[in-house]
C-alpha cells in the first residue's frame, strides 16, 4: 500500500503529542480490534462482514459526545471506465479513463456524517477538516484522478469529473465504496462497535483500517489496524495458475475436457 | 447456492449455469449440433464477460466433442488426413485471430466484435435453418420426395487446382487448398465466437468437398476436438480468459441435457422442431443485435485493464 497514510498518522499523533499540554483534560486513548484480521475469499464466497470493536479511555467526560471515524482501505488497483457512444446506429465504447492505483475498497463508518463532524470544529487544535483532505477520508477526499486510456495524459476537469462519479457509481454498486455515517454505535460509557460489509466482490491483498476519535472535530487519537483478505482454497490455485503459469493452465483445462468428455462418453454408452 | 467463478472474478448461480449447460447440451443432443452458438451468448446473457465466455466455451466444446468423435473412429467413419487438413487450415485462422482477439480487447472492442459476429451468424444460419425446415414441412405435407442434391465424388471446378491429395477414405483425389480454406474460415470462427463450427463446417464438406456423408460428422468432430483444445490454449495464454471451474459445470450440465436430447430426438419427428430451434437462433440474435442499438442503460463500463493493455 502507499507510505503516505502511516506517515500522515505519525503527523497526527506528532500534532497531538505537540498540543498535549492544553489538552491533558481530554488525553483520550483508543484501544481497538477487529473480530478477525484475515478474510478467507474461497469458492462459496459471498461477502462477509468485519465486526470492529474498541474502547476510550480516559475520555474525562461523556463518550457520546466524541466522535468516531473509521476507514478501511483496501489494496490499490487499476481499472478503466470505458464510455459508449453511438456509431452508425450502434453502441461502442469510443472514449476509455484509466484510474491507477486507486483504492479496490474504501469504506467509512462514523458515528456522524463526516460533513457535521468537520463543522463542529470550534477549537485551534488539529481539525478534522484539514484531516479530512489530508488523508483521504470521505469519498470526495479520495484521489481519483483518471488518465485518457490511450495516450496516458490527463483529462481536463470537465472530463475527469464524468469518469469520476461513474467510477465512483459503480463501485458504490458493488458495494466497495461508501460512507455509512451513524453506524459506529457507542455502548455504556467507554465502548464502542460498527460492523462493515465485504461484498462478493472484494479484492483480495492487504487492507488499513484506520480508527479516528474525534471531540468538537478536533482529533484526540488515531490508530491504525491490519486486516487481509486473501483468496484461499482451489479458487486461489486456479487464478494463480491462470495468470502466473497460463500455458500449464491451459494444458490443464485441454486434459481436463477431454478425460470429462471421454469419460462421459464411456459411462453412457454402457448403459 | 453461488459459485465464485476464479478466472471471470464474479459470483453466479451454480443451478443457472448447470441449467443453461443441461439446456444447450439437451438441444444439441436432438439436433446433433455442437450448441457453442447457443451458449456462449447464453453465458454473456447471463453476465459472464464475452471474452471469458469465448474462451471457456472453447474449452467446454472439447468435452462434448470428444465422445462422439471416438464413436465415429470406432466406426472407422473419420477421414483422417481429411481432418488433418482442415486442422492446419484452422490453425492459420485460430492463431492470428487469437492476436487479433488480445488487440481488440486491449482496445475495449472485443464485446463488440463478439456481438457483430453472432448477429451475423446467427441470423444468416437461422434464416436458412428456417427456409429449409419450411420447405421441409411443405414437402412433407405434399408428399414430394426430397431433392438430392448431395452427390458425394461429383468434381467440382476447384477441385482441380494445384496440390493434389488422395483422401482415401471420403474416395476423394482434390486439391486440398479448399479444405484449407474451409479450415481457416473454421478456425476464425472459433477462437473469435468459441463454437466449434460444425454448422458451417458439415454443409461445405458435403455441398463443395463432395465428401460422403457417412464420414463427413466424424472428420468435422476430429478437428473441432484438436481446433478447440488449440484455442484454449491460445487464449488461456494470451487473454486468460478460460474459467475451468464455468466449463467444469457446464460440462456436467451438458453431458446429462445430451444423453436426454439425443434419446428425446429419436421419438420425435423433427421438422417443426428444426424450425423452433431456427426461431430461438434468430430470437437470440435479435437479442444481441438489440443490445447493440439500443441505448444501453449505463453508458459506462468498468473494467480491470485486460493483459496487453
Amino acid at each position: 500500500m502507499n507510505l503516505r497514510l502511516p506517515l500522515s498518522l505519525l503527523m497526527t499523533a506528532a500534532a497531538l503529542w505537540l498540543s498535549a499540554p492544553e489538552r491533558e483534560a481530554q488525553a483520550a486513548e483508543l484501544a481497538t480490534d477487529i473480530n478477525a484480521h484475515l478474510v478467507a475469499i474461497r469458492s462459496d464466497f459471498t461477502g462477509s462482514q468485519i465486526l470492529l470493536f474498541g474502547a476510550v479511555t480516559d475520555t474525562g467526560d461523556i463518550l457520546s459526545e466524541h466522535d468516531i471515524v473509521i476507514v478501511v482501505r483496501g489494496p490499490d488497483v487499476d481499472r478503466i471506465e470505458r464510455r459508449k457512444e453511438r456509431v452508425f446506429g450502434v453502441w461502442i465504447n469510443r472514449h476509455a479513463a484509466l484510474f491507477a492505483d486507486i483504492p479496490g475498497f474504501y469504506a467509512v463508518a462514523s458515528t456522524r456524517p463526516l460533513g457535521i463532524i468537520a463543522a463542529s470544529d470550534d477549537n485551534g487544535g488539529e481539525s478534522a477538516r484539514g484531516l479530512f483532505a489530508r488523508n483521504a477520508i470521505g469519498t470526495d477526499n479520495l484521489r481519483l484522478d483518471p488518465t485518457d486510456a490511450r495516450s496516458r495524459e490527463g483529462l481536463g476537469k470537465e472530463e475527469s469529473d464524468i469518469y469520476r462519479d461513474a467510477l465512483l457509481r459503480h463501485f458504490a454498486e458493488a458495494g466497495l465504496y461508501g460512507e455509512q455515517p451513524g453506524t459506529v454505535s457507542f455502548l455504556g460509557d467507554s465502548l464502542f462497535r460498527a460492523e462493515m460489509d465485504l461484498p462478493a466482490q472484494v479484492p483480495a491483498g492487504a487492507y488499513e483500517i484506520e480508527v479516528y476519535l474525534f471531540k468538537d472535530g478536533a482529533i484526540l487519537d488515531a490508530q491504525s489496524l491490519p486486516l487481509f483478505v486473501n483468496k484461499i482454497g482451489v479458487g486461489r490455485y486456479l487464478f494463480q495458475t491462470a495468470h502466473q503459469n497460463p500455458l500449464l493452465y491451459g494444458i490443464c483445462a485441454v486434459i481436463l475436457a477431454l478425460l470429462i468428455g471421454w469419460l462421459a462418453g464411456i459411462i453412457f454408452d454402457r448403459k | 447456492m453461488q459459485i465464485y467463478l476464479p478466472v471471470a472474478e464474479l459470483s453466479v448461480n451454480i443451478f443457472l449455469l448447470l441449467g443453461m449447460g443441461a439446456g444447450v447440451g439437451f438441444l444439441s443432443g436432438m439436433f446433433g449440433v455442437g450448441g457453442g452458438f447457443l451458449m456462449t451468448p447464453m453465458l454473456i446473457f447471463s453476465g459472464i464477460p464475452p471474452a471469458v465466455a469465448v474462451g471457456t466455451e472453447a474449452n467446454h466444446i472439447i468435452a462434448s466433442s470428444i465422445s462422439g468423435m471416438l464413436a465415429h473412429w470406432r466406426r472407422r467413419a473419420v477421414d483422417f488426413r481429411m481432418g488433418l487438413v482442415l486442422f492446419a487450415g484452422s490453425l492459420c485462422g485460430s492463431i492470428p485471430g487469437a492476436f487479433l482477439f488480445r488487440w481488440l480487447r486491449s482496445q475495449g472492442q472485443v464485446d463488440l466484435l463478439i456481438s457483430l459476429s453472432y448477429v451475423v451468424f446467427l441470423g444468416g444460419i437461422g434464416a436458412l435453418m428456417l427456409t429449409e425446415s419450411i420447405r421441409a414441412i411443405h414437402a412433407g405435407r405434399h408428399g414430394v420426395p426430397e431433392r438430392e442434391r448431395n452427390r458425394p465424388g461429383r468434381a467440382m471446378r476447384f477441385h482441380q487446382w494445384p496440390l493434389q491429395m488422395l483422401f482415401r477414405r471420403s474416395r476423394l483425389r482434390i486439391s486440398v487448398i479448399p479444405p484449407l480454406c474451409i479450415g481457416f474460415v473454421v478456425g476464425v470462427l472459433t477462437v473469435l465466437m468459441g463454437v466449434g463450427g460444425g454448422f458451417i463446417m458439415v454443409p461445405a464438406m458435403i455441398y463443395l468437398l463432395r465428401m460422403p456423408t457417412n464420414v463427413v460428422i466424424g472428420t468435422s468432430l476430429f478437428q473441432i476436438v484438436f481446433a478447440t483444445s488449440v484455442v484454449t490454449m491460445l487464449h488461456a495464454v494470451s487473454n486468460q480468459t478460460v474459467d475451468v471451474a464455468l466449463s467444469l459445470l457446464l460440462m456436467v450440465g451438458g453431458v446429462l441435457g445430451a444423453q436426454m436430447g439425443a434419446r428425446a430426438g429419436r421419438h420425435i419427428a423433427n421438422e417443426q422442431l428444426r424450425a423452433l430451434l431456427a426461431l430461438l437462433v434468430l430470437a437470440v440474435c435479435f437479442r444481441l443485435g438489440l443490445e447493440l442499438l439500443l441505448e444501453p442503460a449505463d453508458l459506462f463500463a468498468l473494467e480491470r485493464p485486460p493483459p496487453g493493455f
